[in-house]
């Protein structure tokens, strides 16, 4: 039973809790990670059955090894390693015609030539501008507080680069991609497909900076060798091996407000914790309308939360554990069975914007369109080696709105696995149903349900929007992590730089909480955000 | 990792090897302990595959953690370990109405069974009254310490005055005969031999083993984990990473490796993360795999030129008795058993047996099972688990159950064509078992919301160590019980067996603790001042027995 009383209580064992405890617990504070669920982790969630892996959740991580926590807490010696495929992602059309993404840009080159030569020379131009925006500035930028809009602007407008990236960032992601001009509809799909894949609104304007990131790091995307689970439980030994305590199974009912300032909580089982400093990774509306009393905080910062709005649409997701052999896409280039992840069902640029649509207005899509991932191909560890193997672990996901008009998740779950995994079948004839000895279907009801801060299953605690980024991130009075209610901070998907298991809230955070708390920061700027700051993009 | 050599290395993160590991890194050695697997404790796992929320406990649900002395000598609960005490211990539902029900109190206990034969309840309430007084040193002796024949005496000695026998008479009797000595209703000996069925202690129609795994049954100090039997896992990890050992996850174990007739450290696969492949033991190397897979990493080569005896013998180890075959389902709301009018306390239970329908058919079950009859032991004696009705927090939050129907099968399948048929028979065996359960639990099938099943071969996948989907380290019976267990002091130095050992691993962490002991011993920091609690005296303060 943990000590009535810390330094810092966190709530929420996700990514962002947990990196924000580890460091904190380092630079010498007592901290209590408090976590509803009975697993830690958050998204980064492995369920095990007979010994195949699920990745019910996260699967891909784009920055990896460039998350600065990755090399302050060590990870690497708690064996927390990336598997980073060389061919990264393939796109199948029908006809037998495909291409594949690598690591190495020119073999990307290559292989988009077959389909259209022209193409091939553009991405190669468009990776590289992604590549250089990304690496210079954005990437950086995730690792440090956000800067106000205008000031931002100002900071980039020094060159041609920064020039750029502020002319990207005013678009909407479909202008960013149809600023490039491929010819190829196919190519053009995909480009659109892999800028967006991660839920932000294509028609979105003030968006477009998104689309450099997502493009370049999804060409660079890498699995958690064991599975994403190992991620979080590195973090985690860590943290109680410097000290740090985690209640699992603690159901928070409420931050204890007392003249204005959060003095601790109160669990749901009548147990109270105090704390100089509570750290919400959950998102606005539990933070500051459920668990704080509304009455007692700001008008403004209230009205905010109330106004906070929800992703436009959600994921679909069917793990399974396979007997027998990984898929072979029959009639297409042999380089496809080695990609990480095959995208399926996108001809044209319009079948992207048709899914859009269809799941942000509660519909199905008319057209069944997916990616699919076996990563057992690339981490041996994540599906049985026997006995009567081989066995592989299959995933496939899908955009899906999470209420489909006039229907409950529950009861179609079942036949929508079954319908992706058909049409996954007609690309490769070796899968099939009697080689399947277990599946499960996650629906955004499952997503919310398991994840209670990705209400209406939005994965990254709230959408992207222009009013919704950066130091507008939840809002302009929390999004440098410390709130208007002293001894408050945030530190979740729902604060810059946002989701998707980059630890950038947690560790942002984790210096704002330190700070205010006169504890060492015994952590260094990143050489990254050192040299954007010498280029003179970041204050 | 940080370090390539540690005074320990433990192959294995079940719940025996990080216990074991706990108590030898609070004891001041630093140990390392190696699991294949993401996570700490395969047999230990909580699940929310059905529905989030919604627990399944994908192999243990008996939370026996109380009874024995780790949860004070490691200071589980400041660790996060959660123990639920509902009123009943177990019961057994019938398919005619009636039930029987045990409690942690042996006064209620007897006037469940009084419902059945007053003879009964003054025979069990005499019984139970010759143990409680020494029950702190009889499960001591039990098990908490190594198996040795002057304890073995000791043990027959202390049935016998408890049952106003002779140490001789149970030698010579097994399960069944003492059972109908001692009782007249079918239902009592059905439930005492249903429960007794799993026979962790021993085989139930064995001489002399029967009896003591059929003592262990009538007063069974198990509850349940809050939340899923996973939380046993996280303190113990807990524990151990916080008293600074390693754990290193995703790393199997190919080779314990021997120089010079002294095991040195392991070799890791090639699948794993860290880099480094080889990781050294200065004092000690623990094996937590069952005896032939352990035969196997260590070199047959090198056992057999140590004692050619244990080779063949580990070699040669059954695990064919043992093997579970689960049957999940989510459930919209909690089943109403049709023992409910008989008696209501039943609603509390969380693990209501299926006892068979007669004592006669308990007798052939027997010879059925060991003949391979499949089809006609199936849903005949198993546990049922429903969590939920001690523990809300295993429900979901739209208040759905898991219930759980769990029992051990004839394993090998010849007749179907094989081991492997396992993944295309499942669905089959599922059905009879939803059939059986709605006999019940009337109405039960209308509930059902989502099912899952869990084979021997589901087992086995997930944990080489448990061949044939075994669930504890080989059949625990015949010449592979008590003294015929594999000793901890394995012939090569430096090298311990902890599974497949006495006793068993199961939740109550007795190998765990027997083999912290035998190694600290060895390696002198036996002598620890929060090393010393007796078994049991924790659990009864829990349940108002102290």
């Amino acid at each position: 039973m943990a000590a009535a009383e810390q330094d810092v209580i966190i709530l929420g064992a996700g990514p962002n809790g947990l990196a924000c405890g580890a460091y904190l617990v380092r630079a010498g504070a007592r901290v209590l990670i408090l976590e509803r669920n009975r697993e830690t982790g958050g998204g980064l969630a492995t369920e095990e059955h007979g010994g195949f892996r699920w990745n019910y959740h996260a699967t891909y991580m784009m920055l990896a090894e460039l998350m600065p926590p990755y090399w302050d807490l060590e990870l690497e010696t708690r064996g927390v390693r990336f598997v980073r495929p060389e061919a990264q992602v393939a796109f199948l059309f029908q006809g037998g015609k495909s291409f594949t993404l690598y690591t190495d840009v020119e073999k990307s080159k290559t292989s988009i030539a077959r389909l259209s030569e022209k193409d091939a020379d553009t991405f190669g131009r468009m990776y590289g501008e992604f590549k250089e925006m990304s690496d210079q500035f954005i990437i950086p930028a995730t690792y440090a507080p956000p800067v106000p809009p205008i000031d931002q602007i100002e900071l980039l407008q020094k060159d041609a680069l920064g020039k750029r990236i502020v002319e990207v960032s005013e678009m909407t992601p479909r202008e960013v991609i149809e600023g490039y001009k491929f010819q190829d509809p196919r190519v053009a799909a995909a480009m659109l497909y892999l800028g967006i894949m991660w839920g932000i609104d294509p028609e979105e304007r003030g968006l477009g900076f998104m689309v450099p990131l997502y493009v370049y790091r999804m060409c660079n995307a890498a699995l958690v060798k064991g599975g994403s689970h190992t991620l979080s439980s590195g973090i985690q030994r860590g943290f109680i091996r410097d000290g740090g305590e985690i209640e699992e199974s603690a159901q928070v009912q409420e931050i204890i407000l007392e003249n204005g300032q959060a003095k601790g909580v109160r669990l749901a089982d009548g147990r109270e914790f105090r704390a100089s400093a509570v750290v919400s990774s959950l998102n606005p509306e539990q933070t500051f309308l459920q668990l704080c009393d509304p009455k007692k905080i700001p008008a403004d910062l209230a009205d905010a939360a109330r106004n906070w709005e929800w992703e436009g649409w959600s994921y679909f997701t069917s793990h399974i554990a396979l007997k027998g052999e990984p898929p072979r896409y029959e009639g297409y280039d042999p380089e496809v069975n080695s990609a990480l992840s095959v995208v399926i069902g996108y001809e044209s640029p319009e079948d992207v914007l048709h899914h859009v649509e269809a799941a942000k207005g509660g519909r199905l899509p008319g057209r069944v369109a997916f990616h699919a991932c076996c990563a057992t191909l690339f981490d041996r560890l994540q599906a049985p080696t026997g006995p009567f193997g081989p066995y592989h672990t299959l995933r496939l996901e899908t955009w899906a709105p999470y209420q489909v008009q006039g229907k409950d998740w529950d009861e179609m779950k079942a036949d929508e696995g079954k319908k992706f995994f058909e049409t996954w079948r007609r690309y490769a004839p070796n899968l099939s149903e009697d080689r399947i000895i277990e599946r499960v279907n996650w629906s955004p009801k499952d997503v919310e349900r398991r994840l209670a801060d990705m209400k209406r299953g939005s994965i990254k605690q709230g959408a992207y929007t222009q009013l919704q980024m950066g130091h507008l991130r939840p809002n302009t009075q929390c999004s440098n992590y410390e709130t208007p209610v002293k001894g408050l901070f945030v530190c979740g998907s729902s604060v810059h730089p946002g989701g998707m298991v980059i630890l950038g809230p947690g560790y942002n955070a984790a210096r704002a909480v330190a700070t205010s708390l006169g504890k060492k920061v015994w952590w260094d700027v990143p050489d990254s955000v050192r040299k954007a700051r010498e280029r003179g993009y970041l204050p | 990792m940080v370090k390539k050599e540690f005074d320990v290395v433990v192959v294995g993160a079940g719940i025996t090897g990080i216990a074991a590991g706990a108590y030898l890194q609070k004891a001041g050695l630093d140990v390392a302990v190696v699991e294949r697997l993401g996570e700490a404790g395969p047999g230990c796992m909580t699940v929310e595959t059905l529905e989030p929320g919604a627990a399944i406990n994908t192999h243990i649900v008996m939370g026996l953690t109380g009874m024995g002395p780790c949860v004070e000598d490691l200071d589980l609960e400041r660790f996060g370990l959660k123990m639920v005490y509902a009123p009943t211990q177990y019961g057994a539902t019938y398919k005619d109405g009636k039930n029987v029900m045990v409690y942690h109190d042996p006064q209620k206990t007897a006037a469940s069974i009084a419902r059945h034969s007053e003879k009964d309840a003054q025979r069990y309430t005499r019984i139970i009254n010759n143990i409680l007084p020494e029950a702190v040193d009889l499960y001591k002796l039990v098990m908490y310490s190594p198996p040795t024949p002057d304890n073995l005496g000791r043990i027959w000695e202390s049935l016998a005055r408890y049952l106003d026998m002779t140490p001789q008479d149970i030698v010579t009797m097994n399960g069944f005969e003492m059972l109908d000595l001692l009782f007249e209703s079918e239902r009592v000996k059905q439930t005492f031999m249903g429960v007794a069925s799993i026979g962790f202690g021993g085989d139930p129609i064995g001489r002399g083993e029967g009896i003591l795994n059929n003592f262990a049954i009538m007063w069974l100090p198990q509850g349940l984990f809050k939340g899923g039997s996973h939380n046993l896992v996280h303190a113990l990890v807990r524990c151990f990473t916080h008293h600074g050992g390693t754990m290193i996850y995703n790393s199997p174990v190919e080779q314990i490796v021997v120089e010079n007739g002294t095991a040195r450290g392991v070799m890791i696969s090639e699948d794993s993360p860290y880099p480094e492949k080889e990781i050294r033991a200065r004092k000690a190397v623990l094996s937590n795999l069952s005896a032939p897979l352990s035969l196997q990493v260590i070199g047959e080569d090198k056992v057999k030129a140590a004692d050619p005896v244990l080779a063949r013998r580990m070699k040669d180890w059954n695990m064919s008795g043992e093997s579970p075959f689960m049957s999940v389902w989510l459930l919209k709301d909690l089943p109403r058993w049709k023992s409910d009018s008989w008696d209501p306390a039943i609603r509390e239970c969380w693990e209501p047996y299926r006892c068979w329908d007669s004592w006669e058919e308990a007798k052939q079950w027997f010879t059925l099972f060991e003949s391979e009859e499949l089809w006609r032991t199936v849903g005949t004696v198993g546990e049922i688990f429903l969590t939920a009705a001690a523990d809300k927090t295993q429900l979901s939050p739209e208040g759905h159950c898991v219930l759980v129907y769990e029992e051990e099968l004839p394993v090998h399948l010849r007749r179907e064509g094989g081991f492997e048929k396992w993944d295309d028979i499942k669905w089959k065996v599922y059905e009879q078992h939803t059939e059986m359960m709605e006999e019940l639990a009337p109405g039960m099938k209308k509930l059902i919301l989502a099912s899952q099943v869990h084979t021997p071969l589901d087992n086995w996948r997930k944990n080489p160590s448990a061949i044939y989907g075994h669930e504890y380290g080989g059949d625990c019976k015949g010449d592979q019980w008590y003294l015929g267990r594999l000793a901890y002091r394995m012939p090569i130095g430096n090298l311990y067996q902890i599974n497949s050992c006495w006793p068993i691993g199961a939740s109550f962490l007795g190998s765990a603790y027997v083999a912290a002991g035998i190694v600290a011993e060895d390696l002198g920091v036996r002598n620890q001042p929060w090393w010393n609690h007796p078994p049991l005296v924790w659990y009864l303060k829990q349940v108002g027995l102290a």
